[in-house]
């Protein structure tokens, strides 16, 4: 996991830096869009990957579980577009 | 001291308004009062001056920097108040009679900048502290600029003013320099101290910039070799102002500073040999300009330039003598100086000329200012007895007694002689020869234009007739306080005959002979065409250049290419972070175990292979699938990896995405030719996958550093003991770090209004959006309306259930914008509209005022903003246990709702133009 998934975030930053040096506006856009998704993931795997469960407690269970709480996530999509 | 410059500096800002009260006859006698008393405060301090007792006061301002508002007065700097003062109140008086002509506006504007400028004179020959001094020293050259530039209406007086600013300022710039430097050494920024300290400061290694700085500051303002050209240019101001300007304030507060300074120039090696190839190059120009200029103005102005080097040259010399005489012709520069600009002034308003060679027997009409530029020229000339013979006889003895060899003395001869002849010139030609030149004028003398030129001319001989008051009180003191131990000063006409009167005779002899062959020399010295040689003329060039080279600099960096942009700001990042990679020597950290899962693999590889896919289509609508295919590829991995609060988002993000691209493309040309060369597009690859490759590398780093779980642990342990919420990431987002979501809601509607008020005025014009109605297929159109509901609906369970369960106002507002996009994508915007009702924005703004007040409860009850209330309470009994917190999600909900669609109505608009 930890080659895997560094490997796509990085090559959809190089696949969206090439895209983004084309001269079409709409190849630029896409190239954006590209990289905001790599960077997501970048921040997503800043609080390292591994299987687990989701940060959500079960009913009835004791509140201090060891749990780890997910990532926020970055409203930066819907300012690009 | 500290109320007597806050008196000044009041009193100036009064002076606007007194203008207006007192009326255009009597407001200069009236508004004199102030620096004339200014005058008479200072004068009670005369005993204590003769003691050689310095006054001391300090106010403490920053002294955590070391700046205090620390006021000295000393001998010295009692000469320059008294100077400053004095003369400051004759030309107020004679201000209020030479600008009665002007509008009530212009003089009070012209009385208030004059009596700022005094104020600010007063300040920097007071401070003590260096920050303080450089302040007031600043404050002057701004006032000056205006004062020069008083015509603004006249481009040369606005050139002259620009010229004055840029130099004086310019030069002020290195004072600052030299006065940190000076600090930083020293640790101190007391004048006296520093002063004091002067053997410690030359040893420094930062001696030299220093010196530098010092004589950048002092050379510009006191018009030294070779800034010395935007002082004749100054001459634009007003002549009170250039009367005050060149006598008694701004060109001597250089000097001032520099006498300060002379122990330092004295402790560098070969520091005095610089002041005195600065001083006698000004004394030189000044000179041989003053014999070539024709207006009466330029003349006694470019004689202030010699007058300046002269004195700078005095200060270079060692030896108390030099000191004596520097002081001494400070004060009677100032008296004749003073006093002849006030006749040229009153020349120019008689007769509304300026230039000599048309002025001619003036004495009948201006009989009183004519006796006044007599005096003041005599002592000009240095003729016994005038006060200006003592200082010249001092100014010999100096040199002579000095370590000098002969040139300093050869060239002080030639320079004094002619200033004699200058002093000839410019009150014999205008005033008593050529009678016949001028007929008649426009008016006669009034008391307050003669008032000044009378007074100061008499000081000149009044002073040296009775010298006992003045050595003791004014000269000594301030000798002493120059030359830094008690110097015994006797000042008298006759002291013999000694080698001293024998050069004043020659210097007299060859002024008589200048004056006597001017006509001639004159016109030689303008067929000479020196003007390409001007340093005003250097200066344009160097200004021109300047502008050159910051245009060809904003053109070479500023191209607006947007691939050589980026070319930059990639390939140069990249070097740095494989300069950091390389250069640090530190190995990334790297995997020690490998686990593989089939799911992963499968969805990094559909990824990989995704992105490839957009980097390489060629149509919109392939790479828009690919891009389309990543973005659901990242929320695979969320999901997989313990965050479907991140996929549910993601995916909610990528189906808008879709559908507001889907808009765009509707208008975009489906496949265009490829805008890259091969080669272009070679390189380009090159700096993608080296990029690429650097990242890899740095995100495996990140991968394997050990990880501090603090912040999550306390957020998972206490999330649902503290907010009542078994959705963590929800709890974080509403609660723990609710702050953060409430800027960034802000965030996200300031961004949906600005893109209003970008596409707004053009959006109104058209009849929204038929340019789609009909284009979508049957089957769309007809199911749109299930679709909208099931995703309404759904939305507004996403978001109740958010506290608990995987959900949340943010990706509830995007579920709900895409039930809204999936209207207008098939009915058009037009009944998109209709279904909406309101404004987009105003549901932008709706939720943004429920996110702000639903903080407000916990305000008023714990007095904490956002600290969310829970109730309990039963409907229908079932037990309900609900908080604040829906309020706050709901609001953002509603933000991003209406940001999307503001953004979705934009779009279609634009693609149906």
């Amino acid at each position: 996991m930890s080659v895997l998934y560094p490997l796509l975030a990085a090559w959809l930053f190089g696949c969206g830096i090439y895209m983004i040096l084309s001269r079409s506006i709409a190849r630029i856009v896409m190239g954006l869009s590209l990289i905001g998704t790599s960077i997501n993931l970048m921040i997503f795997q800043t609080g390292r990957i591994g299987p687990m469960q989701p940060p959500i407690i079960p009913e009835g269970a004791k509140a201090h579980l060891e749990r780890r709480p997910s990532r926020r996530f970055i409203p930066i999509r819907i300012l690009r577009a | 001291m500290a109320g007597i410059l806050a008196i000044a500096f009041l009193g100036s800002l009064a002076a606007w308004q007194i203008s207006y009260l007192v009326g255009r006859r009597a407001s200069g006698w009236v508004l004199a009062l102030l620096p004339g008393g200014l005058f008479l405060t200072f004068l009670r301090y005369a005993n204590l001056m003769a003691s050689g007792q310095p006054v001391l006061q300090r106010v403490p301002w920053a002294p955590g920097l070391g700046i205090d508002f620390t006021l000295r007065l000393d001998g010295y700097s009692f000469l320059f108040a008294l100077l400053i003062t004095g003369i400051g109140a004759f030309v107020v008086i004679y201000a209020g009679e030479y600008m009665s002509g002007e509008s009530d506006r212009a003089r009070a504007r012209f009385f208030t900048l004059l009596l700022l400028f005094m104020s600010s004179m007063l300040g920097a020959v007071l401070s003590d502290n260096l920050v303080v001094l450089f302040l007031f020293w600043e404050l002057t050259g701004i006032l000056s600029f205006l004062l020069i530039g008083f015509h603004a209406d006249s481009p040369h007086a606005r050139r002259s003013a620009l010229i004055a600013l840029r130099v004086t300022a310019g030069g002020g710039l290195g004072l600052l320099a030299a006065i940190i430097i000076m600090g930083q050494v020293l640790g101190t920024y007391s004048l006296m101290e520093v002063v004091a300290r002067y053997r410690e400061l030359a040893a420094s290694p930062w001696v030299v910039p220093v010196i530098i700085g010092l004589l950048l500051g002092i050379g510009t303002k006191s018009a030294q070799f070779p800034f010395q050209f935007w002082l004749p240019n100054a001459m634009q101001a007003p002549t009170p102002a250039s009367a005050y300007l060149h006598s008694a304030t701004m060109v001597k507060l250089g000097i001032y500073l520099l006498a300060r300074f002379e122990p330092l120039f004295g402790a560098v090696p070969r520091g005095r040999d610089i002041l005195m190839v600065i001083a006698l190059s000004t004394m030189i120009i000044g000179s041989f300009q003053a014999l070539r200029a024709e207006n009466f103005k330029t003349v006694l102005a470019y004689s202030t330039v010699a007058s300046l080097g002269m004195l700078v040259m005095l200060i270079s010399l060692d030896g108390p003598a030099a000191s004596v005489a520097m002081v001494g012709y400070i004060l009677a520069h100032a008296l004749y100086k003073a006093t002849l600009f006030f006749c040229a002034g009153s020349v120019l308003h008689a007769t509304g000329l300026s230039r000599l060679r048309a002025m001619g027997g003036l004495a009948r009409y201006l009989p009183v200012t004519a006796l006044a530029a007599a005096l003041a020229s005599l002592s000009m000339a240095g003729l016994p007895p005038f006060l200006g013979f003592i200082s010249k006889e001092f100014l010999f003895e100096a040199q002579i007694e000095s370590s000098w060899d002969v040139v300093p003395l050869a060239v002080g001869v030639i320079v004094n002689a002619v200033i004699v002849g200058v002093a000839g010139i410019v009150t014999l030609r205008p005033f008593f020869m050529n009678r016949g030149r001028i007929v008649q004028i426009r008016h006669g003398e009034t008391a307050g234009l003669t008032a000044g030129a009378v007074v100061l001319s008499l000081l000149g001989l009044g002073l040296s007739l009775e010298p006992e008051w003045v050595s003791s009180a004014v000269i000594r003191p301030a000798v002493s306080a120059v030359y830094g131990m008690p110097v015994e000063v006797s000042i008298g006409l006759w002291h013999g005959l000694t080698p001293m009167l024998l050069l004043s005779a020659v210097v007299i002899g060859t002024g008589v002979l200048i004056f006597v062959s001017w006509d001639r020399l004159h016109a030689r010295l303008r067929a000479l065409q020196a003007e390409r040689f001007d340093m005003e003329h250097m200066w344009d060039l160097f200004l021109r250049r300047i502008e050159m080279v910051a245009r060809t600099t904003a053109r070479v960096i500023q191209h607006g290419d947007l691939r050589r942009y980026l070319y930059t700001v990639l390939a140069g990042g990249l070097v740095f972070v494989i300069w950091g990679l390389v250069g640090t020597g530190v190995l990334p950290r790297l995997p020690t175990e490998f686990e593989w899962r089939l799911g992963p693999i499968g969805v990094v590889l559909v990824g990989l292979g995704g992105g490839l896919a957009a980097a390489r289509s060629r149509t919109l609508l392939s790479a828009m699938l690919a891009v389309g295919l990543c973005g659901l590829v990242a929320a695979l991995t969320f999901l997989l990896n313990g965050a479907p609060d991140l996929a549910l988002t993601q995916f909610a993000v990528e189906s808008l995405v879709a559908v507001l691209l889907t808009v765009v493309l509707l208008v975009l040309p489906m496949r265009g030719a490829s805008s890259r060369t091969k080669r272009e597009r070679t390189n380009d690859l090159l700096l993608a996958g080296t990029f690429s490759a650097v990242l890899f590398i740095a995100l495996m780093d990140l991968g394997n550093a050990p990880r501090n779980t603090t912040v999550s642990d306390f957020f998972g342990s206490q999330s649902y003991l503290a907010a009542f919420g078994r959705n963590v990431t929800n709890v974080i987002l509403v609660d723990f770090r609710g702050f953060d979501t409430l800027g960034e809601t802000t965030v996200i509607a300031l961004a949906a209004m600005f893109a209003w008020a970008l596409f707004g005025p053009r959006v109104a014009k058209y009849g929204a959006g038929q340019g789609l109605e009909g284009q979508s297929a049957f089957i769309l159109k007809k199911t749109s309306r299930l679709f909208f509901w099931l995703l309404l609906t759904t939305s507004l369970f996403v978001l109740l259930r958010g506290h608990n369960e995987i959900g949340g106002g943010f990706v509830g507002g995007l579920v709900a914008a895409l039930a809204f996009a999936m209207v207008g994508l098939a009915r058009g915007t037009v009944r998109l509209r209709s279904v909406l009702r309101v404004h987009p924005l105003v549901v932008v703004g709706a939720g943004l005022l429920m996110a702000i007040s639903s903080g407000i409860p916990g305000l008023i009850v714990y007095g904490d903003y956002l600290r969310h209330l829970w109730v309990d309470f039963y409907v229908l009994g079932i037990h309900v246990h609900q908080g604040t917190t829906l309020i706050f999600d709901a609001g953002v909900y509603l933000v991003v709702l209406g940001s999307v669609l503001v953004f979705l109505f934009a779009f279609q608009r634009e693609a149906a133009r």
